[in-house]
């Protein structure tokens, strides 16, 4: 990334301070996250449960991770962020591509809209939870007073096990759909114009526009947002533990939460670091693929 | 982000599926986003009764500033208050700080190829894991150091999330940087702090302010580690939310107000500065 | 501006906020303790009398509550990492095994201060503050759970649960949205329910010696009877909390009511604001069935080992714990006494509350508190909440709790000589 030719020779105090410069990130990652994250990678090769002193840490090797691919709780909090994950993302991607058009104008409207959707990004999400929680109550709550209003009986939105998960789905969506309508929007508004005005003499509609030039340049970030989107969907945490908590019984259980419960409120700090390491493995894996994906598309369109 | 001088009239591309079909998602998009901002604030000004009245009211025409009154008085929201303050400006502090002199070290220092490589890989691993896979390790770890209940135990973990997104943006504007200036400066013989303090850093200010705003707006939103590492003292406003929902029942006065003290300062400061707030977040996926 | 002004100035920023760190870290004021509280009653209680203890003492307590879902993390984290944040911990008397190790012996104190420890009822001493033949809390709230019922409606309470259904049976009103039992739904309080079922058909999940006994006839029999109280019950019952469970029954919407009434029905239920049953409700034990025994909630007070202000610490147990405050804490607080004393005392015994006392007396327990303790009590909570909810059948719901008590009392056993004393 430094951009002298190799000919250029530095001063000794440029070089020490090239290091300096870089000493106290090093130091804060390497204290505050590496690590801990190692740590957590030798802890999953033991058992050890932190409230049972009788019995201390010893090495079982491979036996957390054998466990845990067995274990239904696990698989099944897997299975609920994996439907988590692919629904929500899906939904907002089409919808923010959507919006992400709609919004493509310079007029007022389209910036009093941008202003609108970047509403909910900045929320915290404990806050969100609530006050969707506050919303969706079945008796109080004013979203299924709507609902009665038109017609229909109220919805247990929180409680009934089979839609608790596309509840949590619907405000996730409602939380970052305008993220990527944002950035797919910054993306459009960097293609030039010149563009459009050849493809319009041509005679191309609206619709040819956007499938012909506007989707398929875009593309590389549409990758990029999809792939941040799908890993930030495992890592979900705030909105599950204040609006369900894994309820009802274990529908709504996420990866993160089932690491919470594990690690924190078990204390088995052995197998929950094994979950996480399995965890990280995956993400990694998920988004090498990504990536392949992604360089492969820029080499098309070049 | 430039702007085209002229305003062309684009509405070929925003009605791409129409145009009744754009006046209909625009105005469900209006309304979903706005409806529970006004609920919110509506809830907070509420009596007690009548949060549990059948059917919701929707225009409360006896208000009351009671909820927020109460939230500092019987409360005590002023502390986590000042906390989430502290957190969210001091790590915005040492992000930014930190990461600038980083990401200009890494774009025109001298620091070997092997490192860059080693820390993209790092901050990619970093992306990939959810908070909760330290907590255990972090708890014990400041515990050992009686940084429990202490912001600045807080502050630490919240600048080493931080880090990583803020280095690869301020890279992504260091690099856009015209090197013309770094090179003029070399040959005038400032060194590379010189250099780094009164020549590239000002150009790049416009960078500096939106990662200032994206960690400022991530660490005041921040909930796990406030919960794990903080006891009574040192709770952030996130934490002080969540304790609402007990087993007496979700206040519901209380935690409206709360939610409008915890999301109306970072919403004023995102419509402040609303360009950069965009600016940031797209160069963060540009960049990748 | 120059360089070097710039420079110092940041310089200065940087000591500044580090020796504030520190001097936060370090700054310890002489005699303060803090003490962790489960936030609801217990929590205020200790709080209105922390200024008459300050007067007494001299000691300024400092009282941390956390809500019941996080507070087990909490104390649990901080006392087995040797925390020294706490000087005091009120400790569910179902964790007193998994906290057991790190916490102090209160015996010597005891001895010391020759403290009357006879007046504290014994049965329910050895259920919360007595382990492994250690004394590691007092008790100062003792709660049999029970429910509450509307005197108007229901004659006498129900003896057997076919005779409860046939009460819910004729007052079953749902056009009306009169919807008999208000029972809370959530996990957590579903699984208690069950366990009080369950005990009351003399059901146990393991005997003495710690072998399983969870795959039996009274199991599903328990379960079937959960799950037919949601025929009764409004159909949001599945996610109510304590506090939606309380609502309906005080709006006069249910019959029976099946949230603990010491922490809602009995505070609220003749405040004429807040309710609307003011003098037509009661509180009764769990059809008795065979044993009539219930799930117990109690609270123990003690310290952590690794407290620095033990004999501060002891001050206010003795002080929190004494008659004149177990007495304001029922009077103010409803809560229930631990206290045999105190429980005589005429204010108590003509409240409504009386009938805690008969149910406490035959023997209200706890479930096992060993050091997996929560994990055992988490298998019942997620099969009984998802056989409830329909999404586990019966047998899969009683073979999952028999596997898992199975795994974990092979991989975490109980300490050598230790009995089930629980079920």
């Amino acid at each position: 990334m430094a951009r002298h030719n190799v000919s250029i020779r530095y001063s000794k105090l440029d070089i020490a301070y090239s290091w300096i410069f870089l000493m106290p990130v090093i130091i804060i990652l390497f204290i505050a996250a590496f690590i801990p994250l190692l740590s957590g990678l030798f802890l999953s090769f033991n058992e050890y449960k932190l409230n049972m002193p009788s019995i201390p840490m010893h090495l079982i090797g491979l036996k957390n991770y054998q466990e845990l691919f067995k274990d239904e709780l696990f698989l099944n909090a897997l299975r609920n962020n994996t439907l988590f994950a692919v629904v929500s993302v899906t939904i907002e991607m089409i919808l923010g591509v959507m919006f992400a058009m709609m919004l493509s104008d310079d007029d007022k409207l389209s910036r009093f809209m941008t202003t609108i959707v970047l509403i909910p990004m900045v929320i915290a999400p404990v806050a969100a939870g609530t006050l969707w929680r506050m919303m969706l109550d079945r008796t109080y709550g004013v979203l299924n007073y709507f609902i009665t209003l038109l017609g229909f009986s109220p919805v247990s939105w929180l409680g009934d096990p089979s839609i608790a998960i596309y509840t949590i789905i619907g405000v996730d969506i409602w939380q970052f759909t305008p993220y990527i309508t944002i950035l797919v929007l910054s993306s459009i508004k960097a293609i030039p114009k010149s563009l459009f005005d050849s493809a319009r003499v041509d005679g191309a509609s609206s619709w040819k526009l956007f499938s012909k030039i506007i989707l398929p340049m875009s593309s590389p970030v549409i990758i990029v947002v999809m792939m941040l989107r799908f890993i930030d969907a495992f890592k979900v945490f705030d909105t599950v533990f204040v609006m369900t908590q894994g309820g009802p019984g274990n529908a709504t259980e996420m990866l993160p939460t089932y690491i919470y419960q594990q690690g924190i409120k078990f204390f088995r700090v052995g197998y929950s670091s094994a979950i996480a390491v399995v965890f990280v493995i995956a993400m990694s894996l998920i988004s090498y693929g990504y990536n392949r994906f992604r360089a492969a598309q820029l080499r098309r369109l070049n | 982000m430039a702007r085209s001088l002229k305003k062309e009239n684009t509405s070929y591309l925003s009605n791409f599926l129409g145009t009744p079909i754009r006046v209909i998602f625009l105005i469900f998009l209006l309304i979903s986003i706005l409806f529970p901002l006004y609920w919110l604030i509506t809830s907070a000004v509420k009596f007690e009764k009548d949060y549990f009245a059948q059917p919701p009211i929707i225009f409360p025409l006896k208000i009351t500033g009671i909820n927020f009154i109460e939230l500092f008085t019987r409360y005590g929201a002023l502390r986590p208050l000042i906390n989430s303050l502290l957190i969210a400006g001091f790590t915005t502090l040492f992000s930014v700080i930190f990461g600038s002199l980083a990401a200009y070290s890494l774009v025109n220092g001298c620091l070997p190829k092997k490192i860059k490589v080693i820390l993209s890989g790092w901050f990619l691993i970093q992306k990939m894991y959810p908070a909760i896979v330290v907590a255990v390790p972090v708890f014990y770890v400041f515990s050992k150091l009686r940084l429990l209940d202490n912001i600045s135990s807080l502050i630490i973990m919240n600048t080493s999330f931080n880090l990583p997104l803020v280095i690869i943006l301020l890279v992504g504007f260091y690099i856009e940087a015209p090197y013309e200036l770094e090179e003029q400066g070399m040959l005038e013989g400032c060194n590379l702090f010189q250099r780094y303090f009164f020549i590239t850093t000002p150009m790049v200010k416009a960078g500096l302010i939106a990662v200032g705003m994206l960690t400022f707006i991530a660490s005041w939103n921040e909930f796990l580690f406030g919960v794990i590492l903080s006891v009574n003292k040192a709770k952030p406003l996130t934490v002080t939310i969540a304790g609402f929902i007990t087993d007496m029942g979700l206040r519901w006065g209380p935690m409206a107000a709360m939610g409008c003290l915890i999301i109306i300062p970072v919403l004023l400061l995102m419509w402040m500065m609303q360009r950069d707030f965009i600016s940031g977040v797209s160069a963060g996926a540009l960049k990748e | 501006m120059k360089r070097s002004k710039v420079l110092g100035l940041v310089l200065l920023v940087c000591v500044v906020f580090t020796a504030t760190v520190f001097a936060a870290g370090q700054a310890e004021q002489p005699k303060k303790i803090t003490a962790l509280y489960f936030s609801s009653t217990y929590a205020d209680a200790a709080k209105s009398y922390v200024d008459e203890f300050k007067e007494k003492t001299g000691i300024t307590v400092e009282i941390v509550e956390y809500p019941y879902i996080s507070l087990y993390e909490r104390m649990g984290l901080a006392l087995a990492t040797g925390d020294t944040s706490y000087d005091l911990v009120t400790v569910a008397c179902q964790w007193d095994g998994e906290f057991e190790p790190f916490l102090e012996d209160l015996s010597d104190y005891i001895e010391r201060d020759n403290w009357d420890e006879a007046d504290i009822m014994q049965k329910l001493w050895q259920q919360s503050g007595i382990w492994n033949n250690r004394i590691i809390g007092i008790p100062f709230a003792n709660t049999p759970q029970l429910i509450s019922y509307r005197t108007d409606l229901v004659g006498t309470p129900p003896k057997t649960w076919d005779e409860f259904f046939g009460v819910c049976d004729e007052l079953y009103d749902p056009n009306k949205g009169f919807y008999p039992i208000a029972v809370p739904g959530v996990k957590e309080q579903l699984s208690g329910l069950w366990m009080s079922v369950h005990w009351s058909l003399d059901g146990r999940w393991a005997d003495e010696d710690w072998n399983v006994t969870i795959d039996a006839e009274e199991t599903r029999e328990a379960l079937r009877i959960t799950k037919r109280w949601f025929d009764y019950a409004d159909p949001a019952a599945p996610a109510w909390g304590l506090p939606e469970a309380d609502a309906a029954f005080l709006n006069g919407k249910a019959a029976f009511c099946f949230a603990w009434p010491t922490l809602g029905v009995a505070v609220q239920g003749d405040n004429p604001e807040r309710s609307k049953v003011v003098d037509k409700w009661a509180v009764a034990g769990f059809p008795a069935e065979k044993t009539g025994v219930t799930n117990l909630s109690s609270w123990d007070i003690g310290i952590p080992k690794a407290s620095k202000n033990k004999d501060a610490a002891w001050e206010w147990i003795k002080f929190y714990t004494s008659k004149e405050k177990q007495l304001t804490n029922f009077t103010d607080f409803s809560i229930l006494p631990s206290r045999t004393s105190v429980w005589e005392n005429p204010v108590i015994k003509q409240s409504k509350m009386y009938p805690h006392k008969a149910i406490s007396d035959k023997g209200a327990v706890i479930w096992w508190r060993i050091p997996a303790g929560t994990m055992a009590e988490t298998y019942v909570r997620d099969a009984v909440a998802n056989y409830v909810t329909g999404q586990w059948d019966i047998e899969r719901a009683v073979k999952y709790m028999e596997k898992n008590f199975k795994e974990l009392l092979a991989k975490y056993p109980p300490a050598e000589g230790v009995k089930n004393t629980g079920r």
